[in-house]
């Protein structure tokens, strides 16, 4: 089986390990629960005819607390990067994050994912936002830990920009 | 303390004086020892080591073992009458054996360690098993366990066998691929933290270190919940308050919005409707006054024209006031300040409010010099002084008397006005700025209000650095007391 390490990154609580448990084991909670260092999950998926395991580093909030460590970004094959639809500033974690990666292990396929899109009443994220990742030309997903919507498709989108990558 | 007490060697090798700034005076002894700084020279500057100890603070001072001179000597400094005599001592050979000691004892100790762990290899585990530590060895590209499998594994993996074979860490800990992977020189490599979940839910945070020693490379993981406990306890709190706080924050710029929207809208709207009020009540005045229109009303509809033209009359203050009111509470506004004659200010009310007087028969008495003046916005002022004396006389007994004074003294202008009516218990007067409580008492004769005047006339006062104080008893009346700055 052909393994492909993920990184999930972000800045704390936009939903990153919900993400993850969501899509490996079909759950969601509401409580917020901080990682500490790294939580490893694998999924093993079927692409194009062939298995692979997907390695899912699920990384510590980027904070003033915490920070992400560079080594624990090396050996991995794509990464998401998350922000939190309802909170403004997540946005601008994610863009110091992707410097750090690009620093880092260069270019590698990923996606921006808008997370919490079930509260769109709430979202912070507007037009001009969005333009602004548009015009980056960052593949974006709008998806929801809670309802489920696009967790699925987004792993498997990423998956299979890794492969192509090969 | 002499130093044939504290030292076993007779003889420095090096004695240099020095002031108390540390300037060398005088140097004595061997002088094949090395280098040695010349006279006048500053210790600091030859050896950093002395930077920051003259003058001498305390006691007396002793470097042990310092590599001074290309030796390692034993340097002590003693204040004698005004000068620092300090003494070099030669400790190379005592240092040399030491340390020979030193080396002997710990080769002792690890040959005994080696020992006993070839001989009792998991003996020599079951200290790291006891403090919960999981012990791998390398033997070739693989792993194989140590010791006893401490309750943290067990519980994270029931499945796995490890005391069976021969493993690739990785396999079961995919975080330490990297870590192992890692290369350098270090005998001892801490790795970062990372969670593993139970099947049942629980989470340990893992941490492992590598030690290379000699040929053997060992991998201890150990579980740090409780080292971590406070820590995470920290930092999830200080997410959870800094989420709240987001929160509250987005809570705030929500409702500062929509209250500005409302303050903008009233401000909009009242002003919109200021214009129309005001001509139809001087157009509605000027019929009145016209003898041709007022000819052929009988009396009980002249009666009704006049309820109507004193209805309009009040429907024009509302609008002034809220006008005003939504001005100050967006503190939108732009005061126009300018010197302001307080007399001819008061008698503009008075004539303002020269129908209210007469028909309530009060006796007005206006006691303030012809010089007073104030630096003031006179439209917003004359509102608010206008709603004071408009009080006074909503609150006045027919017949009764009410008092408008000023004076200057060397910092104020007080400006006093005072009634004898209903007057205000104690819990009105803590209230009487306050917006939330409704607080519109009738008049003596039922006079309304739209119970918001003083609230803004407090602001008013407020934007012009002015202070107002409320001395009332109930029945007896009420005074205010405005302090504006006096003008220089």
């Amino acid at each position: 089986m052909v393994k492909k390490k993920i990184c999930v990154l972000g800045a704390y609580s936009v939903g990153k390990t919900s993400l993850i448990q969501r899509y490996v084991k079909s759950i969601f909670s509401d409580k917020y629960h901080t990682t500490i260092g790294v939580k490893i999950d694998q999924k093993d998926i079927r692409l194009h005819s062939r298995d692979y395991r997907l390695i899912l580093w699920d990384i510590n909030g980027e904070d003033e607390y915490q920070h992400v460590k560079k080594n624990y970004l090396i050996g991995a094959s794509g990464y998401f990067l998350v922000i939190d639809g309802t909170r403004r500033e997540t946005y601008d974690v994610v863009l110091e994050l992707k410097k750090l990666v690009d620093e880092t292990i260069g270019d590698k396929p990923f996606l921006l994912l808008i997370n919490k899109s079930d509260i769109m009443d709430e979202w912070e994220i507007d037009s001009i936002l969005l333009m602004d990742m548009r015009k980056r030309n960052w593949d974006i997903m709008f998806t929801s830990a809670k309802s489920g919507m696009n967790v699925e498709e987004a792993f498997r989108k990423l998956a299979a920009k890794i492969v192509e990558n090969e | 303390m002499k130093d044939g007490e504290t030292m076993k060697w007779e003889h420095p090798r090096l004695v240099i004086y020095t002031n108390d700034k540390g300037v060398i005076l005088e140097i004595e002894g061997d002088e094949n020892i090395g280098d040695i700084p010349q006279k006048g020279g500053l210790m600091e500057d030859f050896w950093p080591l002395f930077y920051g100890i003259f003058p001498l603070k305390g006691a007396d001072l002793d470097i042990p073992n310092a590599h001074v001179l290309d030796g390692i000597f034993h340097v002590t400094l003693r204040k004698e009458d005004r000068r620092y005599k300090i003494s070099f001592y030669d400790v190379r050979e005592k240092v040399a054996k030491l340390e020979q000691d030193i080396q002997q004892k710990h080769q002792q100790s690890i040959a005994r360690f080696l020992q006993e762990k070839n001989s009792y290899p998991d003996l020599s585990c079951e200290i790291l098993f006891r403090l919960g530590f999981l012990t791998f060895i390398k033997e070739g590209q693989q792993w194989r366990l140590l010791g006893k499998i401490p309750f943290w594994f067990l519980e994270l993996f029931p499945h796995i066998n490890l005391s069976s074979a021969y493993f690739d860490l990785p396999d079961i800990f995919p975080f330490l691929e990297l870590f192992l992977a890692e290369e350098g020189e270090e005998r001892l490599k801490v790795s970062g933290f990372w969670v593993e979940e139970s099947p049942v839910g629980t989470e340990y945070i893992l941490q492992a270190n590598r030690v290379v020693y000699g040929d053997d490379d060992y991998v201890f993981i150990e579980t740090i919940n409780e080292r971590f406990e406070d820590n995470y306890n920290i930092i999830q709190f200080a997410r959870e308050q800094q989420l709240h706080f987001e929160k509250l924050r987005k809570t705030e710029k929500e409702l500062r919005k929509t209250l500005d929207f409302k303050q903008k809208f009233i401000s909009i709207v009242t002003h919109d409707i200021k214009s129309p009020v005001v001509g139809i009540y001087s157009m509605f005045n000027h019929l009145l006054g016209e003898p041709e229109f007022v000819k052929g009303i009988s009396d009980e509809h002249q009666y009704f024209l006049q309820v109507i033209s004193q209805e309009l009359q009040n429907i024009q203050g509302y609008v002034d006031t809220l006008y005003q009111w939504s001005l100050v509470q967006s503190n939108d506004i732009e005061l126009k300040k300018k010197r302001l004659n307080l007399k001819q200010l008061f008698e503009i009310i008075l004539m303002l409010y020269k129908n209210q007087i007469e028909e309530k028969k009060l006796q007005v008495s206006l006691e303030i010099p012809e010089d007073i003046h104030i630096m003031a916005d006179g439209i917003f002022v004359k509102n608010a002084f206008s709603n004071l004396f408009s009080n006074a006389i909503k609150f006045s007994h027919p017949g009764g008397k009410i008092e408008i004074k000023a004076r200057v003294t060397d910092d104020y202008v007080e400006i006093v006005v005072r009634d004898y009516g209903m007057g205000m218990s104690p819990e009105r007067i803590k209230e009487i700025y306050n917006f939330d409580k409704k607080m519109s008492v009738p008049g003596t004769q039922g006079e309304k209000g739209i119970g918001i005047g003083m609230n803004i006339v407090k602001m008013i006062f407020d934007f012009h650095r002015a202070r107002i104080d409320i001395k009332s008893n109930l029945g007896e009346g009420t005074e205010f007391k405005v302090l504006f700055p006096a003008i220089n």
